[in-house]
């Protein structure tokens, strides 16, 4: 076997492993958004005076819209369900929280700079394109045809 | 009707698999820049604190860990063999976390294992999806694939 056969064997033995990659990005993210979902909800009036500070418009409604979503996306994430389309509220909301609060740190975490929301924007990015994989909710209603 | 755009949505969706797979492909790749570049400003100093880790062979692994991260950063900006160095690239990402980060608990503030829990994510998925369209990958392998 040649060396590009090879090459080509590992890499169709890797595709095994596509949903479980997926698996593990969506137990991470959910764990990841669990933390600040309780924080926002344990105070929540703190949390919109802090968004009024930042000057995001109607405070109010965006910090119960944001919490809202941080929440779900705990749910949804693990269920793997409507995976898609609660990836796409949360990478918006992961754009807001860099430019609003990270940017002016710089990259790094150490300065509570805009690294981690990155991460997860990739992740979120991630999940909106790949679908959930096959250890989901989303996986079981998905027409034979377009498995 | 409510079946229709859920499929169309999905649909376009998926046309992006490639660009959010460069994106994290660019993002990793300038994760690893730092620290690879910071091991081989000071290659007797990290040989130095590998030892004192109790990490057996410390000069050795002071070059083969700078060495796979500057391959690293090379290798994933070109999207060449992927996901062959993604594997060693999560080696490493375990032997920190497990010498390094893992006292410090979670949280990446405090220096935990948050960071690179998440690097072996995005290895983990490069391994299991490859690379994408925009890598020299597909330009070299695509006709078997």
């Amino acid at each position: 076997m040649s060396l590009r056969e090879s090459y080509l064997e590992f890499t169709a033995l890797n595709n095994y492993f596509k949903s479980f990659s997926l698996l593990l990005i969506r137990i991470a993210l959910a764990y990841g958004f669990y933390g600040p979902a309780l924080i926002k909800w344990s105070n929540i009036e703190a949390t919109v005076e802090w968004f009024a500070s930042l000057g995001i418009p109607f405070p109010v409604f965006s910090t119960f819209l944001v919490a809202s979503f941080e929440v779900m996306a705990v749910v949804l994430l693990l269920l793997g369900f409507f995976t898609r389309f609660i990836a796409i509220p949360l990478m918006v909301i992961m754009l807001v929280a860099i430019f609003t609060v990270h940017i002016e740190n710089g990259f790094s975490v150490e300065n509570n700079g805009f690294e981690i929301p990155l991460y997860y924007f990739l992740f979120l990015s991630i999940l909106a394109t790949h679908g959930a994989g096959k250890y989901s909710i989303d996986y079981r209603f998905t027409k034979k045809e377009e498995r | 009707m409510l079946q229709t755009i859920h499929k169309k949505i999905k649909d376009i969706l998926t046309n992006f698999q490639s660009l959010s797979l460069l994106l994290a492909r660019l993002v990793v790749a300038y994760g690893f820049l730092q620290p690879a570049k910071a091991k081989w400003s000071d290659i007797n100093g990290i040989a130095q604190w590998f030892g004192s880790m109790g990490i057996p062979f410390p000069t050795l692994n002071a070059y083969m860990v700078a060495s796979t991260e500057a391959l690293g950063v090379v290798l994933l900006t070109l999207g060449l063999f992927t996901r062959l160095i993604s594997i060693p690239l999560m080696v490493i990402m375990v032997v920190a976390i497990v010498t390094v980060h893992l006292p410090h608990g979670f949280e990446a503030g405090d220096n935990g294992f948050e960071i690179p829990l998440y690097y072996i994510l995005f290895l983990f998925f490069f391994l299991s999806h490859g690379a994408g369209k925009f890598s020299l990958d597909y330009l070299i392998f695509r006709k078997e694939q």
